[in-house]
């Protein structure tokens, strides 16, 4: 049950940084970034599951909270940049390149 | 016992809840249609059986024999998807509801409810929060711009009113000391000194006031009912929906309103408590299992009531009421509260 | 064994949720497989004995942030992602990475090999509480702080005119 949910939390961040590369929508780059947070709050509660410490699991709620304030923060960039460039495909935020 | 008969006991209870629940709900929609004729001083449906009691069972035919239309613009497959996503979370919330205390049959000990949760408060709070996905996605997937701003106002406004929910909860669990329903009930039963009954509704009333109106607010009925404001937004988020997929956005509705009745009565009206009155054995579960049913009809029959009686709020009245109103009277029932049961900090 | 077969139901499915953020070309279909992933990570955090993170897990995630990301995909109609933006490199580079990467971690897992309890543990509420407000408190405090600086700011970024 330990080496499967650690094996799972490897994929889990796998596949989140795969979505972030792969995505040109500003948005979907969002949720790459939600997935890999995920993919470590599953380890921590994995691994204070090992350990039979609940400080580990505690962390998960702090985690839990700079997700949803970081999540906050970038929505409102997200929606300021789309009001300037009209669009959310990164392919054409490239005003500050030489 | 064995797994088995605990495999059969739950599953014969999951049935007798849902079939219960389902009558009710159809059950529901006869006492609106005759007690707001009541209340409006006419005759509600009285052909269709005696009293007109089989017109729930005309109208549940009609829904099943109407045609069913997708718009061209929808998203197919949220479209389908969402009345659904509306009607499971409130069903499921009646796997942690207790109905009453244990009944003895054939030597087997069984508890009226599905599961004691040690955490059942906080499942009915996770459910209430992602009861807002279906109505989001209801109106966003109809492709057209009535459904839209009906859902934007009804995701606002369950959103909103999340928080005073959310507190005046919490005072419930710190005078009650735990998480789960079956201990909440079982903490409001006794009286304190000798007069008043314990229930919640006596020791924490402002607690109480903001719980019942936040109710109203989740359940998007009238005066919270903008987003099917049918003067202004022609039936809102479920315009575009017709015969089974509008009766199960119904069911949902009248579903969402019996299980709120049920967390009123749980949280601040003692449950299946009978004042002055110590329930013991098989009479005093059946006892138990009546009084609650009692005290959710009243609640039912309290939202029908309100619901004729009552205009409905504007917009920014709605969202001034729960912020700058509902939620600091909230925090103020949870710093009573905590005076109160533990000292002053 | 009833509990074990559901352990591994709910992994598979995880897995293929997050398959599917990463593989649908809609943002509000990645959104919802997103959904399905949180609700089945909360379901695994339960079969781990950590009963209160997932529950808090589904109020603050599922419940918060993703209606949130459901709000601004709503309201600013983002368009289905068309085939052609990507740079060709990258069709390559990224599942390369993806396997790299996930068969070393695998591999350092298999490596190291320790002890693993056999009974589960529930955890109590009342000792997180307590460790929360006593030990923790400082990182609590400063959350706070985080939380109400970024509502904060994320008000002034988004308004028109400031």
């Amino acid at each position: 049950m330990i080496l499967e949910g650690l094996i799972l939390s490897i994929f889990l961040f796998g596949l989140g940084f795969i979505t972030f590369l792969l995505r040109r929508n500003l948005i979907l780059m969002f949720l790459g970034i939600e997935l890999i947070l995920n993919s470590a709050n599953l380890a921590f509660v994995v691994f204070s599951a090992k350990n039979q410490n609940w400080e580990g699991a505690l962390f998960v709620l702090f985690s839990i909270g700079i997700a949803a304030a970081e999540a906050a923060v970038g929505l409102a960039i997200f929606i300021s940049a789309y009001r300037s460039f009209k669009t959310s495909y990164i392919d054409f935020f490239k005003i500050l390149r030489f | 016992m064995t797994f088995l008969s605990a495999l059969i006991i739950v599953l014969l209870k999951i049935g007798i809840i849902i079939g219960t629940v389902l009558t009710s709900v159809a059950l529901m929609t006869w006492v609106e249609r005759r007690g707001s004729a009541l209340i409006q001083d006419r005759l509600g449906p009285n052909r269709v059986g005696p009293f007109g009691l089989l017109q729930p069972v005309a109208d549940g035919l009609k829904f099943l024999f109407k045609e069913e239309i997708i718009p061209l613009e929808a998203d197919k497959f949220i479209y389908l998807l969402s009345p659904l996503l509306v009607f499971v979370p409130a069903l499921a919330i009646f796997a942690v509801i207790p109905f009453g205390t244990t009944i003895k049959i054939f030597g087997y000990e069984i508890e009226p409810l599905i599961s004691d949760l040690n955490f059942g408060i906080l499942y009915v709070i996770a459910l209430s929060g992602l009861s807002v996905y279906g109505i989001v996605l209801a109106g966003f997937s109809s492709g057209s711009k009535y459904p839209l701003i009906g859902a934007l106002r009804s995701s606002a406004q369950l959103i909103s009113y999340e928080i005073p929910m959310s507190l005046s909860i919490l005072s419930v669990l710190i005078a009650a000391d735990t998480f789960s329903l079956k201990g909440i009930v079982s903490s409001q039963s006794g009286t304190s000194f000798s007069v008043l009954p314990n229930w919640f509704i006596f020791s924490q009333f402002i607690g109480f006031f903001v719980f019942l109106i936040t109710m109203f607010a989740e359940t998007n009925r009238i005066p919270f009912d903008l987003p099917e404001a049918e003067a202004e937004l022609v039936s809102g988020y479920h315009t575009e929906y017709g015969s089974m997929k509008f009766a199960l956005f119904f069911l949902g509705e009248y579903a969402h309103m019996i299980s709120a009745s049920c967390l009123i009565t749980i949280l601040f009206l003692g449950g299946w408590n009978i004042p002055y009155i110590n329930l013991t054995g098989n009479l005093g579960a059946i006892l138990g299992i009546i009084s609650f049913s009692v005290k959710v009809g009243f609640f039912l029959w309290l939202f029908v009531w309100v619901r004729w009686t009552l205009p409905r709020f504007r917009y920014d009245q709605l969202m001034a009421l729960g912020w700058k109103f509902l939620l600091p009277l909230g925090l103020l029932n949870f710093i009573i509260t905590i005076i109160i049961k533990w000292g002053i900090i | 064994m009833i509990e074990s077969a559901l352990f591994y139901i709910f992994l598979v499915l995880t897995l293929i949720f997050g398959l599917f953020v990463a593989l649908f070309r809609s943002p509000l279909y990645s959104l919802l497989s997103l959904l399905g992933v949180i609700s089945c990570l909360s379901v695994l955090f339960y079969f781990y004995g950590a009963t209160f993170i997932s529950f808090v897990q589904l109020i603050v995630y599922a419940g918060g942030i993703l209606v949130l990301f459901l709000f601004v995909i709503m309201l600013l109609k983002l368009e289905p992602e068309e085939k052609s933006g990507e740079h060709p490199a990258f069709k390559v580079l990224a599942p390369i990475l993806f396997f790299a990467f996930t068969s070393a971690g695998i591999g350092i897992l298999f490596v190291q090999r320790t002890e693993i309890p056999k009974e589960r543990f529930i955890m109590p509420i009342s000792d997180f509480s307590f460790k929360l407000f006593t030990d923790y408190g400082l990182p609590f405090e400063a959350i706070t702080l985080l939380l109400l600086a970024s509502a904060v700011g994320a008000f002034i970024l988004a308004k028109r005119k400031i």
